[in-house]
C-alpha cells in the first residue's frame, strides 16, 4: 500500500490534505504551479515539484505532468482535492492505469454520477427521490404532454434537452399555458442549440439546498454523516454553510441519509461523497452527487468529530470504516463562512499581497487557510483564501462565536468578503434560519449593499 | 456587457498584469488598454544588474534530467559550448520517452545547475546561459 501521497491541488485544501496525511504517517509531495511556489503546503511537504505555468490548464489540469510527477517522486497515490481534476473520470482512470491509487471513487462511479441523466436514473433505481418530470424528451402528442404535466403537478419548468443557460426554459403555472410554452421552448431550443427537444420537470419555487455527506469503504460498508444546509448562495456559489439544517426533523434526515448510504453500496461508490438535494415543503429532491471531498466538509467534521479527509485516505488504502452508523453522534451546531479575496460589495476579485494575517481563535473556532503574513494571493485561481468555522452547543452559540471571529480576523493588504458575512450574521432571515437558495440575491436586489460599494 | 462587467474585467486584467485585451461578440467589440500604475511589473525586475548570467536554461516540464544522452551515452552538450536559440542543450527522460531541453536564447553554456539523474520540475534551472 502507498506510503506517499501527491497533492494535486492548491490553497487551503492542499494544506488540509497535507495535515491528514501527516496524521496518518504518510509522506507528501506538493505538485504546484509556477505561481504557487510560495504556498504554505509547498513549504511543508516532504517533497515539492513544479508541474507547469500559472494557467490551470497547463498545471493543475495537466494529467500527464501530474502522473509523471507522482511516478518520479515515488508517490503511490494522488489526492485531487476539490475542483480541478477531482471529478474527472478520465483522470481517475489514467491514475489507475499508471498503477497509482486515486484517492476517490472509481472512474466508473465518477462517470455515472457526472452524467446528469445517468445519475438521475441510478438514483431513481436506488429509491432516492428526484425532481419529478418527464423521463425523456416530451412527445409530439398534446394529450400525452398534458398528462405528463398533470402527473408531475404544476408549476412545471420546460427545459431544452440540449442546452442550459436559461435559454429554451419556460415556467408554466397552469395547464392553459402549457402547450404554448412547450412550442416556444422547442422553437427557442431549436434555434439556440440545434435540438428542439424539450423535457419537463416540477418547478420548485422556494427550495433550500440540503446535502448529505457520505463515506463508503471498499468492503460494501457505507455511512452518512448528517446533512449540511448550503442555501446561502450568490450566483449558485455557496458562501455560508451550516449543520444541522434548521427546522428539518431528524427522522426525515435519517430517512434520506439511509437511502444515500444504501445507494452508495448499490452503485459501488467508494470514498467521500455528497448527495445534493433541493428541499421544499418537507420533501427532498436529488439534484446531483459530488464525487469528491467538498469545500464545506469541516462543518460536518465539527458536529461529528470525524476527520473526513483522513477517512477518505484510509478508504483508498483499502481499510474498512472504523465506525458504524450507530456510532455517529451529532453534537451542537456548526457554521462556515467562506472568506474570498474580493470586494465585499462589488464582488470584484482582489488578489494581492497580504501584509498581515491574523486568524481568529478561541473555543469552538476553526480556521482553514493557507494565508500567512507576506503571502501574495495570485490572480489566477479561485478567490477562496480562508474558511472560518464556528461550533457551539446551539445555532445561536455558533453564530455568536462566528460574529466574534469575523471581527477578530485581520487581512491587511487584500479586501475580503468578511464585512458581508458580518452583515449576514445580523440579518433577520439568516438569524431565523431555513431560508431558500434565493435569499441572498433577494437581499441584494432589495438594497442590502446599496451605498456601500467602494469606488 | 454592462459597465460593471467591464470594470471587473479591467480590474482582473490589471491584477494579472495583462496590458491589452480585445473582445468581440456579434454586434459588440471591446478593447481595453491598461496603463500600469505604481511599480512596473516583472519585466523591469529582470533587468537588475546581475553579473553576466543573462538567462537560465529551464526544464520544460517534469522529468529526469540527463546530462549524458541515454541512447548515445555521450554528453548532450559541453560546458562553454556556444548555442543558438532553440538548440537542444539537454534531455529530460520521462519513462521511456525523451524530451529535448532547448536554449531560450543564443549564448554560451555555463555550469549545469542540476545533476545527471535529478528529478526536475517545470522551470527548474538546468544551466546558466552566459
Amino acid at each position: 500500500m502507498f506510503d506517499t501521497v501527491l497533492i494535486a491541488n492548491r490553497g487551503e485544501i492542499a494544506l488540509r490534505i497535507l495535515r491528514a496525511c501527516r496524521d496518518l504517517g504518510l509522506q507528501t509531495v506538493a505538485a504546484y504551479s509556477e505561481a504557487d511556489a510560495s504556498l504554505r503546503h509547498v513549504g511543508l511537504a516532504d517533497k515539492a515539484i513544479c508541474i507547469g505555468p500559472a494557467a490551470s490548464a497547463d498545471s493543475y489540469l495537466n494529467v500527464a505532468e501530474i502522473i509523471t510527477a507522482a511516478q518520479l517522486t515515488g508517490a503511490g497515490a494522488i489526492h485531487p482535492g476539490y475542483g480541478f481534476l477531482s471529478e474527472n473520470a478520465a483522470f481517475a482512470e489514467a491514475v489507475e492505469d499508471a498503477g497509482l491509487v486515486f484517492i476517490g471513487p472509481s472512474a466508473a462511479a465518477i462517470r455515472t454520477m457526472g452524467d446528469k441523466v445517468a445519475a438521475k436514473r441510478a438514483m431513481m433505481a436506488a429509491g432516492v427521490p428526484c425532481v419529478p418530470g418527464s423521463e425523456d424528451a416530451l412527445p409530439q402528442d398534446e394529450q400525452a404532454v398534458r398528462a405528463i404535466a398533470q402527473a408531475v403537478g404544476y408549476p412545471v419548468i420546460v427545459k431544452a434537452a440540449g442546452g442550459g443557460g436559461g435559454r429554451g426554459m419556460r415556467i408554466v403555472r397552469e395547464e392553459g399555458a402549457l402547450m404554448e410554452a412547450v412550442a416556444l421552448a422547442r422553437e427557442e431550443a431549436g434555434r439556440a442549440f440545434g435540438n428542439p427537444q424539450v423535457y419537463l420537470e416540477k418547478f420548485l419555487e422556494h427550495p433550500r439546498h440540503v446535502e448529505i455527506q457520505i463515506l463508503a469503504d471498499r468492503h460494501a460498508a457505507a455511512v452518512w454523516l448528517g446533512e449540511r444546509d448550503c442555501s446561502m448562495q450568490r450566483r449558485h456559489q455557496k458562501i455560508i454553510e451550516e449543520a444541522p439544517a434548521p427546522g428539518i426533523a431528524r427522522a426525515a434526515i435519517a430517512g434520506i441519509g439511509d437511502l444515500c448510504a444504501r445507494a452508495c453500496v448499490e452503485i459501488g461508490y467508494t470514498g467521500a461523497g455528497t448527495f445534493e438535494f433541493l428541499y421544499e415543503d418537507g420533501r427532498f429532491y436529488f439534484i446531483e452527487m459530488n464525487t469528491r471531498v467538498q469545500v464545506e466538509h469541516p462543518v460536518t467534521e465539527l458536529i461529528t468529530g470525524i476527520d473526513i479527509v483522513r477517512e477518505q485516505i484510509r478508504i483508498a488504502q483499502g481499510k474498512p470504516l472504523s465506525f458504524k452508523q450507530e456510532d455517529i453522534r451529532i453534537e451542537g451546531h456548526a457554521v462556515e463562512c467562506r472568506i474570498n479575496a474580493e470586494d465585499p460589495y462589488s464582488f470584484r476579485p482582489h488578489p494581492g499581497r497580504v501584509e498581515r494575517w491574523t486568524p481568529p481563535g478561541g473555543p469552538g473556532i476553526r480556521v482553514e487557510s493557507h494565508l500567512y503574513s507576506g503571502y501574495t494571493v495570485p490572480p489566477h485561481y479561485d478567490s477562496l483564501v480562508a474558511k472560518l468555522l464556528a461550533h457551539g452547543a446551539t445555532r445561536a452559540d455558533a453564530i455568536r462565536r462566528m460574529k466574534g471571529a469575523l471581527a477578530e480576523m485581520e487581512t491587511v493588504g487584500i479586501a475580503t468578503n468578511a464585512p458581508l458575512h458580518g452583515m449576514l450574521m445580523e440579518e433577520p432571515g439568516f438569524a431565523a434560519g431555513g431560508f431558500d437558495i434565493h435569499h441572498l440575491e433577494r437581499l441584494i436586489e432589495g438594497g442590502l449593499l446599496d451605498g456601500r460599494a467602494q469606488r | 456587457m454592462t459597465a460593471e462587467e467591464i470594470e471587473r474585467l479591467a480590474a482582473w486584467c490589471a491584477a494579472a498584469g495583462v496590458g491589452e485585451i480585445e473582445l468581440a461578440e456579434a454586434g459588440f467589440s471591446l478593447c481595453l488598454r491598461i496603463q500600469p500604475v505604481g511599480p512596473a511589473p516583472r519585466a523591469a525586475a529582470g533587468e537588475a544588474p546581475q553579473a553576466e548570467v543573462l538567462k537560465t536554461v529551464r526544464a520544460p516540464g517534469v522529468g529526469v534530467f540527463r546530462l549524458v544522452h541515454p541512447t548515445t551515452g555521450h554528453p548532450v552538450v559541453e560546458r562553454g559550448q556556444r548555442v543558438r536559440k532553440g538548440e537542444t542543450v539537454g534531455v529530460l527522460q520521462i519513462g521511456s520517452c525523451l524530451k529535448g531541453v532547448v536554449a531560450p536564447a543564443d549564448g554560451k553554456l555555463g555550469v549545469a545547475l542540476a545533476e545527471d539523474g535529478a528529478v526536475v520540475g517545470y522551470g527548474t534551472p538546468l544551466y546558466e546561459l552566459l
